[in-house]
């Protein structure tokens, strides 16, 4: 631990977390986030079929089964065949709107295949057609009666970036007010390295997301930010009631700034360690037991709990030393002015 | 405490606590057709994660609950809007298989008219993508040469200021959804000039239809008055002054009126005066349009003179129907000049993109870790475990009634995220307590001494920890929106109650649980510090 204290690594560390955040918002500026999860753009093929299809069978005997699996079937290997590969398929259930309800209609449906934005457009117009040769050669089957539609389209979505915006304001300002209490309750060399803490934990997060391309859901980034700036704060908070305790301690009378620090930390690290440790086992946990989508979701996050471990055992406390020092010189010749002052005083009443 | 207090306290606190469990998680049937809903089951749930139910689920239009009906939650509608003068490739068929039947089964004298009108509706459309546009020109005045585009060089361009004005529209209906505040609504453009707007299943299919009735209405505000439809007049707008509809409609917005939705309409001087003119002998018959568009979206019945500053319409609205007419005038009243309207396409209902089984597997997520922490409080401190069990649930109880009871929370993975960190939290100051006591016990003080020195020692550092997550959440929650707000704003709330929990409950709960322990020390784990003697 000591070790990993040192001068020479904390410029190390400085230097990757610093390379890390200038890289993933030079990327962000530039790709933004790899939202795929959320399909902010996508193209997709809809294959819409009624009754006839979901209630029927083609074929006889062995070979005899449900038309609409045979009718996805063939539409998988047509997509296949024009070079299509889909990203997901969902199946929905076809519905009407009048003007005082809304409908399900039981059993019409339409399967859609979902493929990236990037798709050319004549290869979906490809497979579309193909799929429309496919249908019209089952005549006689429940297929070429029951198929309603087959159609493509681009859809995209812009109102993302907004609610990016503010969330990001939203941390920030949430990190500065809980900081000036941490300023008021801990003095202001706590209060200003927390700040930094968790700015680093923030930024630091969302430029991982940058810069790994994994692919999330269009908020994940800054809840992933805010996990980070929270946990941040908490076990900033830990460290500042040790720093705290020490410094109120009559035998730390006299430490220095950076010694001071050193023993905090080595009083602190366990529960730092324990708090991130028991927040990624909630994330783990939680994202091994829930469902897959749920998953994709919830298991990124570890990143923004176990991040507060590195930045305030390692970076947050030499970041503390230099404004620590600078406050007990102020400090000290504040009450040497007084002192003076004091033993002028006293000569001159003296005299 | 005395042993008859503690026992009178605590089993007052279990009767409570196993009241609230019951209701918090428990649903039944009781008279063949009545039910119960569970707290947990009442709450609303977010559209990606998917459960059925399949007790005392489903409420008919009159609210009862059918019994041995499934209710699905999660997932939504989405539909689709075309503008006039585009058509979906289904639609096109559609017609022009119509047309061509028509054709064929057209007499001689017919058939030339049959031919042209299969004619004009394949050269009067141009394919773009999936989409067909109708060619011509924009706003003309003969119906016949009415379109959006035409086709330069044999492609297709799209009117400018159709464009601009069918942004707006979308621009118009980003806001009302945005406004209405469903988590993972969304709205997307299709091939550049159809609108596809999702929104989570919210129950009350009726409800639902109103609100995407709603939201497909675009075009500009107008206020009228008349016997009908066909006879209501319009105000005469002052065209030396320039006078708009703003010189007479300040604004609509939603109200909820002594618990009744409405939809409130703010008039100007100007705008009340002729209103009041208008109904100045009204009686039933008469009725004050408001218009979206070509066509009214509110028809109030003026039984006697309206004289108000604003007026308060709450006709049959349930809340959402009424926030969704009141966004969809305001933003007509304010957005930009739209001449076209909406019409529906496809329908879609879908189910929830986490997979049906995704809340069932969230509870089951949170049950493992609940009890894991659970378990090692009693492993670790022995009876102690109970104190801690008992201040859990009375962090836990209240977070599901606070998620059920505040209007924008509802139960999705950012709200168990939150209640989870504040599980971790709570489980985290009380060890820090436990740990404190143990270490003064271990050095030979009583248990009173060492609780208190335990409390005393620690309760700054954990009341500045709570203090200082639930600021930096608070603050979070009214800056942010979406997913980030809530996992914000329910996380503040978990940090106060494990405050509270941490602080004052757990070490009452301490106090009563030990009055009925003989040795103290052994039922909460505590060791005395060996001392060897030389």
């Amino acid at each position: 631990m000591n070790k990993l204290r040192s001068n020479k690594l904390f410029a190390l560390f400085a230097a990757i977390s610093s390379v890390i955040i200038v890289a993933g918002i030079i990327l962000y500026a530039l790709l933004g986030f790899n939202t795929a999860k959320d399909r902010p753009a996508a193209k997709f093929i809809d294959v819409s079929y009624g009754t006839t299809v979901v209630n029927g069978t083609v074929g006889t005997g062995e070979a005899e089964k449900d038309a609409s699996v045979y009718l996805e079937e063939n539409v998988e290997k047509i997509l296949k065949d024009n070079g299509l590969t889909y990203a997901e398929k969902t199946t929905f259930e076809n519905g009407a709107l009048t003007s005082n309800d809304l409908n399900a209609s039981g059993q019409s449906k339409t399967v859609r295949y979902t493929f990236p934005s990037k798709t050319a457009d004549d290869k979906l117009e490809a497979a579309v057609t193909g799929i429309e040769g496919f249908v019209k050669a089952q005549a006689g089957s429940p297929i070429s009666e029951g198929v309603e539609y087959v159609t493509w389209h681009a859809s995209e979505n812009l109102a993302l970036k907004k609610a990016a915006w503010r969330g990001a304001i939203g941390i920030a300002v949430g990190a500065i007010v809980a900081l000036i209490y941490l300023t008021i309750r801990f003095g202001v060399s706590c209060g200003v390295a927390g700040l930094a803490v968790a700015a680093h934990d923030a930024l630091f997060t969302a430029a991982f997301f940058a810069l790994t391309r994994i692919p999330v859901y269009g908020f994940a980034p800054l809840l992933y930010a805010a996990i980070a700036a929270f946990a941040s704060v908490a076990v900033w908070t830990v460290l500042s009631i040790h720093i705290r305790k020490n410094t109120k301690d009559p035998e730390n009378a006299g430490l220095a700034a950076d010694a001071l620090a050193d023993k905090s930390v080595d009083g602190a690290w366990k529960y730092v360690v324990l708090i991130a440790a028991a927040l990624a086992v909630i994330v783990v946990v939680f994202g091994l037991i829930a469902a897959a989508g749920t998953r994709a979701l919830v298991l990124p996050a570890i990143v923004g709990c176990l991040l507060p471990v590195y930045s305030t055992l390692l970076i947050g406390p030499k970041i503390f030393v230099p404004i620590r020092k600078a406050f007990d010189k102020k400090r000290a010749s504040k009450k040497g002015g007084y002192v003076r002052k004091k033993k002028k005083a006293e000569l001159e009443a003296e005299e | 405490m005395s042993k008859v207090k503690s026992a009178l306290f605590l089993t007052l606190v279990s009767i409570v606590l196993a009241g609230l469990c019951f209701m918090c998680a428990v649903s039944f049937n009781y008279g063949g057709y009545q039910g119960f809903r569970s707290i947990l089951r009442r709450t609303q749930k977010d559209a990606l994660l998917g459960n059925s139910y399949s007790l005392a689920g489903k409420a008919d239009e009159s609210g009862d609950y059918a019994y041995g009906n499934e209710t699905y939650v999660g997932g939504g509608y989405t539909v689709v809007y075309y503008p006039e003068g585009v058509l979906s490739k289904d639609a096109y068929e559609d017609e022009l298989d119509a047309r061509r039947a028509a054709l064929e089964a057209a007499s001689e004298e017919e058939k030339e008219d049959a031919e042209a009108a299969v004619e004009e509706y394949t050269t009067g459309y141009k394919k773009s993508g999936s989409l067909y546009f109708k060619l011509g020109e924009y706003g003309a005045e003969d119906e016949k040469d009415q379109g959006i585009a035409s086709v330069v060089d044999n492609k297709l361009v799209v009117d400018g200021q159709f464009a601009k004005e069918f942004d707006s529209a979308v621009a118009s209906i980003r806001n009302s959804v945005r406004e209405l505040g469903y988590e993972n609504s969304r709205v997307d453009v299709r091939d550049g000039y159809s609108v596809e707007i999702f929104l989570p299943n919210f129950g009350n299919t009726a409800s639902q239809a109103g609100v995407f009735n709603a939201l497909g209405r675009v075009g500009g505000f107008d206020l009228k008055y008349g016997a009908s439809e066909e006879d209501a007049t319009g105000i005469n707008f002052d065209e030396d002054k320039n006078e708009t509809i703003h010189d007479y409609v300040k604004s609509v917005y939603y109200v909820s009126n002594g618990g009744t939705p409405s939809v409130a309409v703010r008039f100007t001087k100007a705008g009340r005066e002729i209103v009041k003119g208008w109904t100045a002998e009204a009686s039933g018959s008469s009725y004050v349009y408001f218009y979206v568009g070509d066509e009214p979206m509110i028809a109030l019945t003026a039984r006697q003179q309206i004289d108000q500053g604003t007026l308060y319409i709450s006709g049959n609205y349930t809340a959402a129907t009424a926030k969704a007419t009141a966004y969809a005038l305001n933003n007509a009243l304010n957005g930009g000049e739209v001449s076209f309207s909406f019409s529906v396409g496809e329908v879609f209902e879908r189910s929830a993109l986490f997979g049906d089984l995704a809340l069932t597997l969230c509870y089951v997520a949170f049950g493992v870790l609940a009890l894991a922490m659970i378990v090692f409080f009693f492993v670790r401190y022995h009876g102690l475990g109970a104190a801690h069990l008992y201040s859990f649930l009375i962090y836990l109880l209240p977070m599901i009634l606070l998620v059920w009871g505040i209007p924008f929370l509802h139960i999705g993975i950012e709200t168990f995220l939150a209640v989870l960190f504040g599980m971790l939290l709570h489980s985290v100051s009380t060890m820090i307590v436990y740990e404190n006591a143990k270490k003064e016990y271990a050095q030979g003080k009583t248990i009173s001494t060492s609780v208190k020195n335990g409390y005393k020692k620690t309760f700054w550092g954990i009341f500045d920890a709570h203090i200082i997550l639930a600021l930096i959440s608070f603050v979070t929650y009214f800056i942010a929106m979406g997913q980030l707000a809530i996992f914000a704003f329910t996380l503040g709330l978990a940090t106060v109650l494990s405050g509270l929990c941490s602080l004052a409950v757990g070490r009452f709960h301490w106090a009563c649980l030990m009055s009925f322990a003989k040795n103290k020390g052994k039922f909460c784990n505590f060791k005395r510090e060996e001392i060897e003697d030389e």
